[in-house]
């Protein structure tokens, strides 16, 4: 009896540890040249490693937050467009098709999704971002919230989050549960 | 065998056993402490190779007996981030062997990667090749020492 509770806590012990270790899951960022510059990015990083790296980046810029102070972008008035959105029902907030591209915005199941196609079959943008992600964007005053961002990845589910094929180059982040070998074509 | 036989014969046992047992606990630490490898090629006809090798167990007592510099500024900012990288440091030496960073263009190719017990960083350029490798346990205990 007590041979069989031993291999039972063991069992539990050993689960567990698989367990954890499996939940590691990897955001990774991929940048391809299309052009004639041929180069490569390819980084990969724990989530886990990621939101325990953002609190000490937001603590090194001191006072805990980066300021945005770009002309063309008023982050509180952004921040008022997205909570309209975040309150919002579910559905395609902005869709414009002119003769040069496809434009769609939308909020569906979670996420929010912007879709760019351009007529002319040159570039292409797919982003697919779930809201607590944003949520912790906007979660500062004129900052960004480097902690909430953080944990929201931490809790953001495995997927594609970008992607942007044009010309010059190709571009993916996403996440996955597993770390992706290294690309054969790399020297 | 008389008393006195058998008691040399004991001390020499015992010291087999002292001196095979340091050496052996020793081999042990040594190995597991890994080592630290900077290896630079430089290509072309003048290049010339410096390869060095220090082990792991001497630059962990280095970290361990080096004074941080007291400089307060210096200190104020390796509080603020310390905990970050010690955690970090830790995390790494539970993934397993995988590629970080891969970068490649014209001018050469860098790659950041974790390779069994070593932090492995290697940058390929025209001109030359560079690698340097450090054990984890060296990074973690460089990120408690920088914490403390």
């Amino acid at each position: 009896m007590k041979k069989l509770l031993g291999c039972l806590v063991l069992a539990g012990f050993a689960s567990g540890a698989a367990g954890a270790a499996s939940s590691d899951r990897w955001i990774h960022i991929r940048v391809d040249d299309a052009g004639e510059a041929k180069g490569r990015v390819d980084i990969q990083v724990p989530v886990g490693l990621v939101s325990t790296l953002l609190p000490a980046l937001q603590q090194s810029r001191g006072h805990g937050s980066i300021h945005i102070d770009g002309d063309s972008v008023d982050l509180a008035e952004i921040r008022s467009y997205w909570s309209a959105v975040r309150e919002a029902k579910d559905g395609d907030y902005v869709t414009v098709r002119d003769e040069d591209s496809d434009v769609r915005v939308a909020k569906r199941g979670g996420y929010f999704t912007l879709t760019v196609d351009d007529k002319g079959g040159k570039s292409r943008v797919r982003m697919k971002v779930p809201l607590p992600l944003i949520d912790a964007v906007f979660d500062g005053g004129n900052t960004i919230n480097f902690d909430a961002v953080g944990g929201a990845l931490a809790k953001a589910p495995a997927g594609e989050l970008l992607a942007v094929d044009d010309e010059d180059s190709h571009v993916r982040i996403w996440i996955d549960s597993e770390a992706a070998p290294a690309r054969k074509d790399a020297r | 065998m008389r008393s006195g036989e058998r008691l040399a014969l004991a001390v020499i046992l015992g010291l087999c056993v002292l001196v095979g047992g340091t050496a052996g606990a020793t081999a042990y630490a040594w190995h597991r402490a890994g080592s630290v490898r900077i290896a630079i090629h430089e290509t072309g006809p003048d290049g010339s190779d410096f390869s060095m090798r220090l082990p792991g167990l001497l630059v962990n007592a280095a970290i361990a007996l080096c004074p941080v510099p007291e400089d307060a500024e210096l200190k104020a900012h390796l509080a603020e981030i310390a905990p970050a990288l010690r955690e970090v440091a830790s995390r790494l030496a539970t993934l397993p062997d995988v590629v970080f960073v891969d970068v490649e263009n014209d001018a050469g190719t860098v790659r950041v990667e974790k390779s069994g017990a070593d932090l492995v960083i290697r940058v390929v350029s025209p001109d030359e090749r560079v690698e340097i490798a450090v054990p984890v346990e060296s990074v973690r205990r460089l990120m408690r020492k920088f914490e403390a």
